[in-house]
């Protein structure tokens, strides 16, 4: 897997492999195959473990032999990420490959995928590569194998094609997929440490950390194409899927967030995140307040980028966000 | 093995016995102007996927032949070395490549093979597709457990929005992306209808007249393949000029051949007002062929399995130009 220059982490449901048969298929169906990848099969589920190697080994050997399964991991997919590059690495022998991109079994990669984001990483070496991804509804078909998800509405970009960090940052954790972005091993290896934060959030919340860390450390330069296709279920709602509003607080997520940048200095008085950071706080008054009152929260405010927005927008669509 | 040059075969011939008791199949697609990578790894995958099979025990002899209608042959021996040597241990027994030397379309070139009807299945995939491993052991078991005639693939990245029956996976018709057919279909209502249908709906009408002769048509999701399909940064489907031009001559032969030149020619008022240049010509020719006789035989007058909805073809679970 070190040989080549993108690795991909591949991170099947704990409670099986729905979708990932076709994750994968989208993989080996890449016009480039400049890369490898690695399978973190949860811990205590051997039978997935089973379930993976046997679809692994089924594809034809040029692209089976890019793949490991580690199997039993315990650790939070965060762990996985962090460790690239180094000694340590905990997916196994050290990858010696520049980037690193993550995706779910809900996820499916265009063709073009693999190739045009290391396209775009060659003109900018070390930037953070992001690409535009679409969105479509769908439902689980049982079959005999395992489950499949099959189409039920029309694919959509809510993210817009072009990566704003503000916007990223503000909408919290559950903003746009991790699938969207192919981030440099060096960067995330040399991460501060804090950023990734403590053990008790979730891997969803540290994976944005380390996203939006790395954004505003380097550089981001946009493929500007649809690249990748997130799959969400509908059970009879379209806010069932993995971007649907959770429980999880944003504005929680966005004010811890933004706290630790700024105390490890990475924030300059005057930018839009330093605004962020002190909106954030008159935002937690406000949502207090409103949970006091019994008022109704804001509705969550659209993701797609503002070009062009003054400070003074930046702020008030900050708030907005913040207050969701 | 067999490396054959062109062959102007044309005509159903009778069957002839396979010699296995397992059915045999051919795994058959056309090439046009294809890249050589494209081409290397749709073998690549098509050697897995019936490698599989061969490990379930469910194929008798299996043929892998390519059809090429492009302008100059596309597959050199260096190819064809390449590509013996990716199935050699894949359990496919024959390999064939035909330049037609011609521009036959998709429909007139698949016919020349499924015109043989020698093999028990034939798949009819396109080239730039890429089989899931499990596909054709998906597609066989569908085919002996529903009882269909032609089994569809699901498509991957962006499925066909076709509806289908969630319990028995009948569907209104098999995408010629990827299907599997059986040779008594063949037998019962010969190959594609090439003389109409140059590049669109020759799959449309092919599971219709499947269906008006009494077979079922089955979407089977489990068995996947990869079909190189893009979005635009709105979400929509990408057509390219020639996908807008056959699309829309095939829509008015399909409004005609199954028995609604009503809706032909409410879709040809409707292409001349607010079409695109390109569905104009496309209506020009669908006139001319009218003027000089060259349209089908109408079929299906009581609307039995034509089914028109909008401008599709059966019901569809969603649109992609929503």
């Amino acid at each position: 897997m070190g040989e080549y220059p993108l690795t991909v982490l591949v991170c099947p449901d704990a409670d099986g492999p729905t979708g990932l048969h076709d994750t994968l298929l989208s993989l080996a169906a890449q016009i480039t195959q400049n890369f490898g990848f690695a399978l973190l099969a949860p811990a205590g589920s051997d039978g997935i473990v089973r379930q993976l190697q046997a679809m692994i080994t089924g594809f034809e050997r040029s692209f089976s032999r890019r793949a490991r399964v580690v199997a039993g991991w315990s650790g939070p997919l965060t762990s996985a990420v962090l460790s690239l590059g180094s000694e340590q690495q905990l997916i196994g022998p050290r990858t010696t490959g520049q980037y690193v991109a993550i995706m779910t079994a809900a996820d499916l990669a265009f063709a073009h995928w693999t190739s045009s984001i290391m396209d775009a990483a060659a003109t900018r070496p070390g930037c953070v590569v992001h690409c535009a991804v679409a969105e479509q509804p769908c439902e689980v078909a049982r079959t005999d194998k395992y489950p499949v998800y099959t189409s039920v509405g029309r694919p959509k970009v809510p993210w817009g094609t072009q990566f704003d960090l503000v916007d990223f940052v503000a909408n919290g954790p559950r903003c746009e997929p991790c699938s969207a972005f192919a981030m440099p091993v060096h960067a995330i290896s040399s991460l501060p440490e804090r950023v990734e934060g403590p053990s008790s959030l979730s891997d969803e919340e540290r994976l944005w950390r380390i996203v939006s860390t790395v954004a505003l450390l380097g550089e981001v330069v946009d493929v500007d194409e649809v690249l990748q296709l997130r799959r969400h279920e509908t059970r009879g709602s379209d806010c069932d899927g993995p971007n649907a509003p959770s429980s999880i607080s944003g504005a929680a997520a966005v004010d811890g967030y933004l706290r630790v940048l700024d105390g490890l200095g990475l924030l300059e008085q005057g930018s839009a995140l330093h605004a962020l950071l002190a909106e954030a706080g008159q935002g937690n008054e406000d949502e207090r307040a409103g949970a006091v009152s019994g008022s109704t929260p804001a509705p969550r405010a659209s993701t797609r980028r503002r070009g062009g927005r003054s400070l003074r927008d930046i702020k008030a669509f900050a708030k907005r966000s913040l207050r969701r | 093995m067999t490396s054959l040059s062109h062959d102007d075969s044309s005509g159903f011939q009778s069957p002839s016995r396979a010699t296995s008791d397992l059915p045999s199949l051919r795994v058959q697609t056309v090439l046009y102007g294809h890249d050589a990578r494209d081409i290397n790894r749709f073998v690549q995958s098509i050697g897995a996927a019936v490698a599989m099979a061969r490990r379930h025990g469910t194929l008798g002899q299996v043929i892998l032949a390519l059809g090429d209608s492009s302008p100059a042959p596309l597959v050199d021996s260096e190819m064809e070395t390449r590509h013996r040597r990716a199935i050699a241990t894949s359990g496919i027994d024959g390999y064939e490549y035909l330049y037609f030397d011609e521009n036959l379309g998709s429909a007139g070139g698949h016919n020349v093979f499924l015109s043989r009807l020698d093999m028990d299945l034939s798949l009819i995939i396109n080239p730039d597709a890429y089989a899931d491993p499990d596909l054709i052991v998906e597609l066989t078991s569908a085919l002996r457990h529903r009882n269909a005639g032609i089994v569809e693939a699901r498509q991957l990245p962006l499925e066909h929005p076709k509806e289908f029956n969630r319990a028995t996976g009948e569907t209104a018709w098999a995408s010629g992306a990827c299907f599997l057919v059986r040779r008594d279909v063949l037998c019962a209502i010969g190959g594609f209808d090439s003389g109409t249908f140059f590049l669109y709906c020759d799959d449309v009408d092919f599971s219709w007249r499947a269906r008006l002769a009494g077979f079922l048509v089955v979407y089977h999701p489990p068995a996947a393949v990869y079909h190189d399909k893009r979005l635009d940064r709105d979400g929509q489907v990408m057509p390219t000029a020639s996908e807008m031009y056959f699309s829309a001559e095939a829509a008015l032969m399909m409004a005609w051949k199954y028995s609604r030149p009503d809706l032909a020619e409410q879709w040809c008022r409707d292409l001349l007002a607010n079409g695109h240049a390109t569905h104009q010509r496309a209506v020009a020719e669908f006139r001319r062929r009218m003027e000089y006789d060259e349209l089908p035989t109408p079929l299906d007058p009581e609307g039995t399995v034509a089914d028109f909805v909008g401008y599709t073809y059966g019901s569809h679970r969603f649109k992609y130009d929503d």
